[in-house]
């Protein structure tokens, strides 16, 4: 379904991604770690079509990734902070892409009273889950979670994936987890791929 | 000298003339040498903790209760705060000149930059990166090597190993140890209890915005904690190896 062939990309000379190869089939969990600065969100960033790979290509369905928005693929921030205006409300932030859908603000325990406050009257955790919901969409088919579960406590985490995981497989969705969390991984995911931690200059 | 925060409150006063409450009557001590923790669910109130002591929140907060420094009230550059969110950083800054800043707000003879990264495990060349050339993991560390360069003698450090690798969180997590055995007064808000609980004296729990109980470190791995809450949420800790191991395929 999405598949990425061969991709590379460099900063400012900085090779972050080195000929990564990677497919995923619908309603398939697939793990994807690394060290801190291994080029994960990054990867996350060329899967979505937010960036372009310098060499190699990312397809989806055999072609070459739709351009229009809201794509297939969706990539959920690791820092939901800097990827919500703060001028909005969390009702306007929800409602930005797609109508909210009741069914995921539920799994996600998003309260109906944050739909007037702002951003930064949210907690972390809050907020982690209020830009998960708004790339949780009836287009997605692929939804990069980049450690949307960092930010809640053990309990929340968990009922956050015993929520999402069955909801996105009853889609037919298929879930890219990154996450440092070792036992997580294992837990959700049927095949994991590492980054490999070396920088090269390029 | 001791930190101590007794029965602090904070009320936000609304557009409607009405008040919501998230924070209600927090007891706290931390003293130089020792690490404490700071605990509890999404949204109980922790950052917020972090925010009143640091006199950050905004023009509609009530924040009551006494914050006292050896009996005096906290004066400005005792106590410094590497924040939960990486949007603290300035996104038009190089990240040298930043750590400079701080130190020059505080009082603070010129720092050593490239020392001051090397201590977080960052590389020399970050000093030349803006925020948006970082990783989420070393944009965290970044923040923590900010509130250091204040000299201040007591850190809040919010959530410090959110998105590092488990080598780097453990680098984090003994280097936060280390500043309070230098003398350092450190409070760690945290979710990742195992970590925090191998290097704090105590935590503190918190559930919607209230203290259910503060329990000494070994408390939690002794399973002597008293609060139901307390022990849920260091059962949770291990459930992704727990709870579905059960299950042959969850996928």
């Amino acid at each position: 379904m999405l598949s990425a062939e061969a991709v590379s990309l460099s900063f400012a000379g900085r090779s972050v991604l080195r000929e990564v190869s990677l497919t995923v089939t619908p309603g398939e969990v697939l793990g994807l770690s690394g060290p801190s600065g291994a080029g994960k969100s990054t990867l996350a960033r060329v899967l979505s079509g937010t960036l372009a790979p310098d060499a190699g290509r990312v397809l989806w369905q055999g072609s070459a990734l739709p351009r229009h928005h809201p794509g297939p693929v969706a990539h959920v921030p690791q820092s939901p902070e800097l990827a919500v205006d703060p001028r909005w409300t969390v009702g306007r932030i929800l409602a930005n892409a797609a109508p909210p859908d009741p069914e995921v603000l539920a799994a996600l325990a998003i309260r109906p009273a944050w739909a007037e406050r702002h951003p930064a009257e949210l907690s972390g955790g809050e907020l982690a889950r209020v830009s998960l919901a708004r790339f949780f969409l009836p287009t997605t088919r692929v939804l990069i979670c980049d450690e949307i579960t960092a930010q809640l406590d053990a309990l929340a985490a968990q009922a956050l994936w015993q929520a999402l995981t069955p909801l996105a497989r009853h889609r037919g969705m298929a879930l890219i987890v990154i996450s440092h969390d070792a036992a997580l991984r294992r837990a959700l995911c049927s095949r994991q791929i590492t980054l490999d931690p070396r920088p090269v200059a390029a | 000298m001791m930190l101590r925060v007794t029965a602090l409150s904070v009320r936000f006063r609304h557009h409607d003339g009405g008040y919501s409450q998230p924070l209600t009557g927090l007891d706290l001590t931390l003293s130089r040498g020792e690490v404490v923790g700071l605990v509890g669910g999404s949204g109980a109130g922790k950052s917020l903790v972090a925010e009143a002591l640091m006199g950050l929140l905004p023009r509609n907060a009530e924040v009551s209760g006494q914050i006292t420094l050896a009996g005096l009230p906290l004066a400005p550059g005792q106590l410094a705060l590497a924040p939960q969110g990486i949007d603290a950083l300035d996104p038009l800054t190089r990240l040298g000149a930043q750590i400079s800043r701080f130190a020059r707000l505080a009082g603070q003879p010129p720092p050593d930059v490239c020392a001051a990264l090397a201590r977080l495990g960052l590389p020399e060349e970050a000093a030349r990166a803006f925020p948006h050339q970082l990783s989420g993991g070393m944009a965290k560390r970044a923040l923590i090597a900010t509130a250091l360069a204040t000299g201040a003698p007591f850190l809040i450090a919010d959530e410090p190993t959110l998105g590092l690798d488990p080598e780097t969180a453990d680098r984090i997590m003994e280097l936060l140890a280390g500043l309070a055995a230098e003398g350092h007064g450190v409070c760690v808000i945290s979710h990742d209890l195992p970590r925090l609980v191998a290097i704090a004296e105590r935590v503190t729990i918190l559930q919607e915005g209230r203290m259910v109980e503060t329990a000494p470190a070994e408390a939690f791995t002794a399973h002597r904690l008293t609060h139901p809450f307390s022990r849920a949420l260091w059962e949770a800790q291990t459930w992704a190896a727990q709870t579905w191991s059960e299950e042959a395929a969850p996928c």
